[in-house]
Protein backbone atom coordinates (compact mmCIF):
# COMPACT_ATOMS: atom_id res chain seq x y z
CA UNK A 1 0.00 0.00 0.00
CA UNK A 2 1.36 3.38 -1.06
CA UNK A 3 2.31 5.52 1.95
CA UNK A 4 0.30 8.61 2.78
CA UNK A 5 2.16 11.87 2.28
CA UNK A 6 1.18 15.52 2.84
CA UNK A 7 -0.72 16.99 -0.10
CA UNK A 8 -2.60 20.14 -0.89
CA UNK A 9 -5.97 19.57 -2.50
CA UNK A 10 -7.95 22.31 -4.20
CA UNK A 11 -11.67 21.96 -4.70
CA UNK A 12 -13.67 23.98 -7.22
CA UNK A 13 -17.18 25.26 -7.63
CA UNK A 14 -17.71 23.36 -10.87
CA UNK A 15 -16.19 20.46 -12.80
CA UNK A 16 -15.40 22.92 -15.61
CA UNK A 17 -13.37 25.04 -13.19
CA UNK A 18 -11.44 21.96 -12.06
CA UNK A 19 -10.59 20.93 -15.61
CA UNK A 20 -9.82 24.53 -16.57
CA UNK A 21 -7.46 24.80 -13.61
CA UNK A 22 -5.73 21.59 -14.64
CA UNK A 23 -5.16 22.97 -18.14
CA UNK A 24 -3.70 26.22 -16.80
CA UNK A 25 -1.49 24.33 -14.35
CA UNK A 26 -0.24 22.07 -17.08
CA UNK A 27 0.85 25.10 -19.13
CA UNK A 28 2.52 26.66 -16.11
CA UNK A 29 4.30 23.44 -15.18
CA UNK A 30 2.60 22.92 -11.81
CA UNK A 31 3.37 19.40 -10.59
CA UNK A 32 -0.16 18.33 -9.74
CA UNK A 33 -3.01 16.25 -11.03
CA UNK A 34 -6.76 15.82 -11.18
CA UNK A 35 -8.21 13.35 -8.69
CA UNK A 36 -11.76 12.52 -7.59
CA UNK A 37 -12.68 14.84 -4.71
CA UNK A 38 -11.56 12.98 -1.55
CA UNK A 39 -14.49 11.88 0.59
CA UNK A 40 -12.91 13.74 3.54
CA UNK A 41 -13.79 16.98 1.71
CA UNK A 42 -17.23 16.05 0.44
CA UNK A 43 -19.28 12.93 -0.12
CA UNK A 44 -20.35 14.40 -3.46
CA UNK A 45 -18.88 13.58 -6.85
CA UNK A 46 -16.39 15.91 -8.45
CA UNK A 47 -12.83 16.61 -9.46
CA UNK A 48 -10.16 18.19 -7.31
CA UNK A 49 -6.58 19.20 -8.06
CA UNK A 50 -3.94 17.53 -5.91
CA UNK A 51 -0.37 18.81 -5.58
CA UNK A 52 2.64 18.56 -3.29
CA UNK A 53 2.62 21.36 -0.66
CA UNK A 54 5.58 23.12 -2.31
CA UNK A 55 3.53 23.66 -5.49
CA UNK A 56 0.79 25.59 -3.71
CA UNK A 57 2.19 29.09 -4.37
CA UNK A 58 2.75 28.46 -8.08
CA UNK A 59 -0.74 26.93 -8.27
CA UNK A 60 -2.37 30.00 -6.71
CA UNK A 61 -0.38 32.42 -8.90
CA UNK A 62 -1.32 30.46 -12.00
CA UNK A 63 -5.03 30.64 -11.26
CA UNK A 64 -5.10 34.19 -9.96
CA UNK A 65 -7.72 36.30 -11.71
CA UNK A 66 -8.83 33.34 -13.80
CA UNK A 67 -10.28 30.56 -11.68
CA UNK A 68 -10.98 30.79 -7.97
CA UNK A 69 -10.63 27.54 -6.03
CA UNK A 70 -13.54 26.90 -3.71
CA UNK A 71 -11.33 25.49 -0.97
CA UNK A 72 -7.74 24.51 -0.24
CA UNK A 73 -7.10 21.57 2.04
CA UNK A 74 -3.94 20.14 3.51
CA UNK A 75 -4.32 16.42 3.94
CA UNK A 76 -2.49 13.11 3.97
CA UNK A 77 -3.04 11.18 0.76
CA UNK A 78 -1.42 8.29 -1.04
CA UNK A 79 0.80 9.03 -4.02
CA UNK B 1 -33.67 -18.18 20.45
CA UNK B 2 -33.31 -15.72 17.60
CA UNK B 3 -29.83 -14.63 16.58
CA UNK B 4 -29.75 -11.60 14.29
CA UNK B 5 -26.60 -11.71 12.18
CA UNK B 6 -27.63 -9.20 9.54
CA UNK B 7 -24.70 -7.10 8.41
CA UNK B 8 -22.18 -9.47 9.97
CA UNK B 9 -19.67 -10.94 7.53
CA UNK B 10 -18.36 -14.49 7.83
CA UNK B 11 -17.21 -15.98 10.09
CA UNK B 12 -19.18 -13.93 12.65
CA UNK B 13 -22.55 -15.66 12.08
CA UNK B 14 -20.90 -19.04 12.64
CA UNK B 15 -18.93 -17.83 15.69
CA UNK B 16 -22.08 -16.37 17.24
CA UNK B 17 -24.07 -19.50 16.39
CA UNK B 18 -21.49 -21.73 18.08
CA UNK B 19 -21.67 -19.56 21.19
CA UNK B 20 -25.47 -19.45 21.11
CA UNK B 21 -25.70 -23.23 20.73
CA UNK B 22 -23.61 -23.64 23.86
CA UNK B 23 -26.08 -21.69 25.97
CA UNK B 24 -29.25 -22.74 24.17
CA UNK B 25 -31.83 -24.28 26.54
CA UNK B 26 -32.67 -27.89 25.78
CA UNK B 27 -35.47 -28.28 23.28
CA UNK B 28 -35.25 -24.73 21.99
CA UNK B 29 -34.50 -23.94 18.36
CA UNK B 30 -31.83 -21.51 17.27
CA UNK B 31 -33.00 -19.21 14.48
CA UNK B 32 -30.09 -17.47 12.81
CA UNK B 33 -30.99 -14.56 10.53
CA UNK B 34 -28.32 -13.80 7.93
CA UNK B 35 -28.14 -11.60 4.85
CA UNK B 36 -25.91 -13.50 2.46
CA UNK B 37 -25.82 -16.90 0.86
CA UNK B 38 -22.33 -17.73 2.10
CA UNK B 39 -23.49 -17.28 5.70
CA UNK B 40 -26.56 -19.46 5.01
CA UNK B 41 -24.35 -22.30 3.81
CA UNK B 42 -21.79 -21.88 6.58
CA UNK B 43 -24.40 -21.89 9.35
CA UNK B 44 -26.12 -24.88 7.70
CA UNK B 45 -22.83 -26.80 7.70
CA UNK B 46 -22.32 -25.95 11.34
CA UNK B 47 -25.83 -27.16 12.22
CA UNK B 48 -25.39 -30.43 10.39
CA UNK B 49 -22.05 -31.08 12.05
CA UNK B 50 -23.69 -30.51 15.44
CA UNK B 51 -26.34 -33.09 14.62
CA UNK B 52 -29.11 -30.51 14.35
CA UNK B 53 -32.09 -30.66 12.02
CA UNK B 54 -31.46 -27.73 9.67
CA UNK B 55 -34.12 -25.79 7.78
CA UNK B 56 -33.66 -22.63 5.77
CA UNK B 57 -36.30 -20.05 4.87
CA UNK B 58 -35.97 -17.18 2.43
CA UNK B 59 -37.51 -14.18 4.18
CA UNK B 60 -37.99 -12.38 0.87
CA UNK B 61 -36.10 -9.27 1.93
CA UNK B 62 -32.61 -10.52 1.07
CA UNK B 63 -32.37 -12.22 4.44
CA UNK B 64 -32.64 -15.88 5.30
CA UNK B 65 -33.49 -17.65 8.52
CA UNK B 66 -31.53 -20.80 9.20
CA UNK B 67 -33.22 -22.81 11.93
CA UNK B 68 -31.15 -25.31 13.89
CA UNK B 69 -33.30 -27.77 15.80
CA UNK B 70 -31.46 -29.75 18.45
CA UNK B 71 -32.00 -33.49 18.13
CA UNK B 72 -32.24 -35.69 21.19
CA UNK B 73 -28.94 -37.43 21.62
CA UNK B 74 -28.61 -40.79 23.29
CA UNK B 75 -26.49 -40.83 26.43
CA UNK B 76 -22.89 -41.41 25.54
CA UNK B 77 -20.43 -43.14 27.76
CA UNK B 78 -17.76 -40.82 29.15
CA UNK B 79 -14.37 -41.02 27.49
CA UNK B 80 -15.66 -40.69 23.94
CA UNK B 81 -14.15 -38.03 21.74
CA UNK B 82 -17.10 -35.72 22.28
CA UNK B 83 -17.03 -35.90 26.06
CA UNK B 84 -15.50 -32.49 26.54
CA UNK B 85 -18.00 -30.64 24.38
CA UNK B 86 -20.97 -32.55 25.77
CA UNK B 87 -19.78 -31.80 29.25
CA UNK B 88 -19.62 -28.12 28.48
CA UNK B 89 -23.09 -28.04 26.99
CA UNK B 90 -24.47 -30.02 29.91
CA UNK B 91 -23.13 -27.55 32.43
CA UNK B 92 -24.52 -24.67 30.42
CA UNK B 93 -27.88 -26.42 30.31
CA UNK B 94 -27.82 -27.04 34.03
CA UNK B 95 -27.13 -23.37 34.61
CA UNK B 96 -29.96 -22.33 32.33
CA UNK B 97 -32.47 -24.78 33.73
CA UNK B 98 -32.09 -23.71 37.33
CA UNK B 99 -29.57 -26.11 38.83
CA UNK B 100 -27.68 -22.97 39.65
CA UNK B 101 -28.97 -19.41 39.72
CA UNK B 102 -28.96 -17.42 36.46
CA UNK B 103 -26.64 -14.87 38.07
CA UNK B 104 -24.12 -17.57 38.84
CA UNK B 105 -24.59 -19.10 35.43
CA UNK B 106 -23.78 -15.90 33.62
CA UNK B 107 -20.97 -14.76 35.85
CA UNK B 108 -18.19 -16.72 34.25
CA UNK B 109 -14.84 -14.96 34.59
CA UNK B 110 -13.72 -12.78 31.70
CA UNK B 111 -10.66 -14.83 30.71
CA UNK B 112 -12.89 -17.86 30.26
CA UNK B 113 -15.23 -15.88 28.02
CA UNK B 114 -12.25 -14.82 25.90
CA UNK B 115 -11.13 -18.39 25.65
CA UNK B 116 -14.63 -19.39 24.54
CA UNK B 117 -14.64 -16.69 21.91
CA UNK B 118 -11.25 -17.80 20.62
CA UNK B 119 -12.18 -21.45 20.45
CA UNK B 120 -15.49 -20.55 18.76
CA UNK B 121 -13.54 -18.63 16.13
CA UNK B 122 -11.17 -21.51 15.60
CA UNK B 123 -14.09 -23.88 15.34
CA UNK B 124 -15.93 -21.52 12.99
CA UNK B 125 -13.04 -21.55 10.56
CA UNK B 126 -13.85 -25.16 9.73
CA UNK B 127 -17.34 -24.22 8.54
CA UNK B 128 -16.53 -21.05 6.68
CA UNK B 129 -15.72 -20.71 3.08
CA UNK B 130 -14.57 -17.20 2.36
CA UNK B 131 -16.03 -16.59 -1.10
CA UNK B 132 -13.63 -13.90 -2.33
CA UNK B 133 -10.26 -15.56 -1.84
CA UNK B 134 -8.06 -13.79 -4.40
CA UNK B 135 -6.38 -16.94 -5.66
CA UNK B 136 -9.70 -18.65 -6.37
CA UNK B 137 -11.62 -15.65 -7.60
CA UNK B 138 -9.41 -13.14 -9.39
CA UNK B 139 -10.61 -9.57 -9.63
CA UNK B 140 -10.29 -8.36 -13.19
CA UNK B 141 -10.92 -4.95 -14.73
CA UNK B 142 -11.32 -4.89 -18.52
CA UNK B 143 -10.85 -1.46 -20.06
CA UNK B 144 -11.78 -1.07 -23.73
CA UNK B 145 -11.78 2.71 -23.87
CA UNK B 146 -9.79 5.65 -22.64
CA UNK B 147 -13.00 7.45 -21.68
CA UNK B 148 -15.31 6.50 -18.83
CA UNK B 149 -18.92 6.40 -19.97
CA UNK B 150 -20.45 7.90 -23.05
CA UNK B 151 -21.44 11.48 -23.68
CA UNK B 152 -18.81 14.14 -23.32
CA UNK B 153 -15.37 13.09 -24.50
CA UNK B 154 -13.39 15.51 -22.33
CA UNK B 155 -15.36 14.56 -19.25
CA UNK B 156 -15.01 10.87 -20.05
CA UNK B 157 -11.25 11.21 -20.48
CA UNK B 158 -10.88 12.87 -17.08
CA UNK B 159 -13.28 10.43 -15.43
CA UNK B 160 -11.09 7.55 -16.61
CA UNK B 161 -8.01 9.19 -15.09
CA UNK B 162 -9.92 9.68 -11.84
CA UNK B 163 -11.20 6.09 -11.99
CA UNK B 164 -7.72 4.56 -12.31
CA UNK B 165 -6.45 6.82 -9.52
CA UNK B 166 -9.32 5.71 -7.29
CA UNK B 167 -8.65 2.03 -8.14
CA UNK B 168 -5.00 2.52 -7.12
CA UNK B 169 -6.15 3.92 -3.76
CA UNK B 170 -8.21 0.87 -2.79
CA UNK B 171 -6.97 -1.41 -0.05
CA UNK B 172 -7.70 -4.42 -2.22
CA UNK B 173 -6.20 -3.93 -5.64
CA UNK B 174 -7.42 -5.92 -8.66
CA UNK B 175 -5.43 -8.96 -9.75
CA UNK B 176 -5.43 -8.06 -13.43
CA UNK B 177 -6.26 -5.02 -15.55
CA UNK B 178 -6.81 -5.68 -19.26
CA UNK B 179 -6.51 -2.87 -21.82
CA UNK B 180 -7.77 -3.09 -25.37
CA UNK B 181 -8.92 -0.86 -28.24
CA UNK B 182 -9.05 2.74 -26.92
CA UNK B 183 -8.01 1.44 -23.50
CA UNK B 184 -4.57 0.71 -24.94
CA UNK B 185 -3.94 4.47 -25.01
CA UNK B 186 -3.80 4.37 -21.21
CA UNK B 187 -0.71 2.16 -20.96
CA UNK B 188 1.49 3.95 -23.49
CA UNK B 189 3.81 6.94 -23.40
CA UNK B 190 1.95 10.17 -22.75
CA UNK B 191 -0.84 8.52 -20.75
CA UNK B 192 -1.68 10.49 -17.63
CA UNK B 193 -2.51 7.27 -15.80
CA UNK B 194 0.98 5.75 -16.08
CA UNK B 195 1.89 6.77 -12.52
CA UNK B 196 -1.12 4.95 -11.07
CA UNK B 197 -0.66 1.90 -13.30
CA UNK B 198 3.06 1.62 -12.52
CA UNK B 199 2.29 1.81 -8.83
CA UNK B 200 -0.30 -0.95 -9.12
CA UNK B 201 2.12 -3.07 -11.16
CA UNK B 202 4.72 -2.65 -8.41
CA UNK B 203 2.12 -3.98 -5.96
CA UNK B 204 1.64 -7.13 -8.03
CA UNK B 205 -1.26 -6.14 -10.26
CA UNK B 206 -0.96 -7.72 -13.69
CA UNK B 207 -1.26 -5.04 -16.40
CA UNK B 208 -1.93 -6.51 -19.83
CA UNK B 209 -2.45 -4.63 -23.08
CA UNK B 210 -3.83 -6.13 -26.29
CA UNK B 211 -0.97 -6.51 -28.79
CA UNK B 212 -3.23 -6.31 -31.83
CA UNK B 213 -4.54 -2.99 -30.57
CA UNK B 214 -1.07 -1.56 -29.92
CA UNK B 215 -0.01 -2.64 -33.41
CA UNK B 216 -3.13 -1.20 -35.06
CA UNK B 217 -2.73 2.12 -33.24
CA UNK B 218 1.02 2.25 -33.94
CA UNK B 219 1.79 2.19 -30.19
CA UNK B 220 3.76 -1.06 -29.91
CA UNK B 221 7.05 0.71 -29.23
CA UNK B 222 5.44 3.12 -26.81
CA UNK B 223 4.09 0.69 -24.21
CA UNK B 224 5.31 1.95 -20.82
CA UNK B 225 3.67 -0.31 -18.25
CA UNK B 226 2.84 -4.00 -18.02
CA UNK B 227 3.16 -6.37 -20.91
CA UNK B 228 1.60 -7.25 -24.25
CA UNK B 229 -1.04 -9.95 -24.40
CA UNK B 230 -3.28 -11.65 -26.93
CA UNK B 231 -6.96 -12.44 -27.29
CA UNK B 232 -6.63 -15.96 -25.83
CA UNK B 233 -5.19 -14.61 -22.61
CA UNK B 234 -7.80 -11.84 -22.50
CA UNK B 235 -10.59 -14.43 -22.82
CA UNK B 236 -8.92 -16.70 -20.27
CA UNK B 237 -8.58 -13.86 -17.74
CA UNK B 238 -12.21 -12.85 -18.22
CA UNK B 239 -13.41 -16.46 -18.00
CA UNK B 240 -11.57 -17.15 -14.75
CA UNK B 241 -12.49 -13.86 -13.10
CA UNK B 242 -14.43 -13.96 -9.86
CA UNK B 243 -15.20 -10.26 -10.24
CA UNK B 244 -15.12 -8.66 -13.66
CA UNK B 245 -15.50 -4.91 -14.06
CA UNK B 246 -15.97 -3.89 -17.66
CA UNK B 247 -15.28 -0.30 -18.62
Amino acid sequence: MRAKVPKVVASFRTTHDALGAEALCREAGVQGRIIPVPTEITAGCGFAYMMPPEEKELFLCTLEGKIKPEGLYEMMLRG
Amino acid sequence: MILNCKGKPCPRPVVLSIQALKSLPKGEDLEVIVDNQAAVENVMRLGLSKGCLVTTADNGDSTWTVTLTQMKEPERPSGSSSTKKTGKISSALEAASGFSSPAEGSSSPVPEADADELSAEEEAAAFCTIPAAPAAAPRVIAIGTNEMGQGDSRLGYNLMKAFLYAVSQQEQLPDTILFFNGGAKLTVEGSESLQDLKYMESEGVEILTCGTCLDFLGFTERLRVGSITNMYTIVEKMNSAGHLIRM
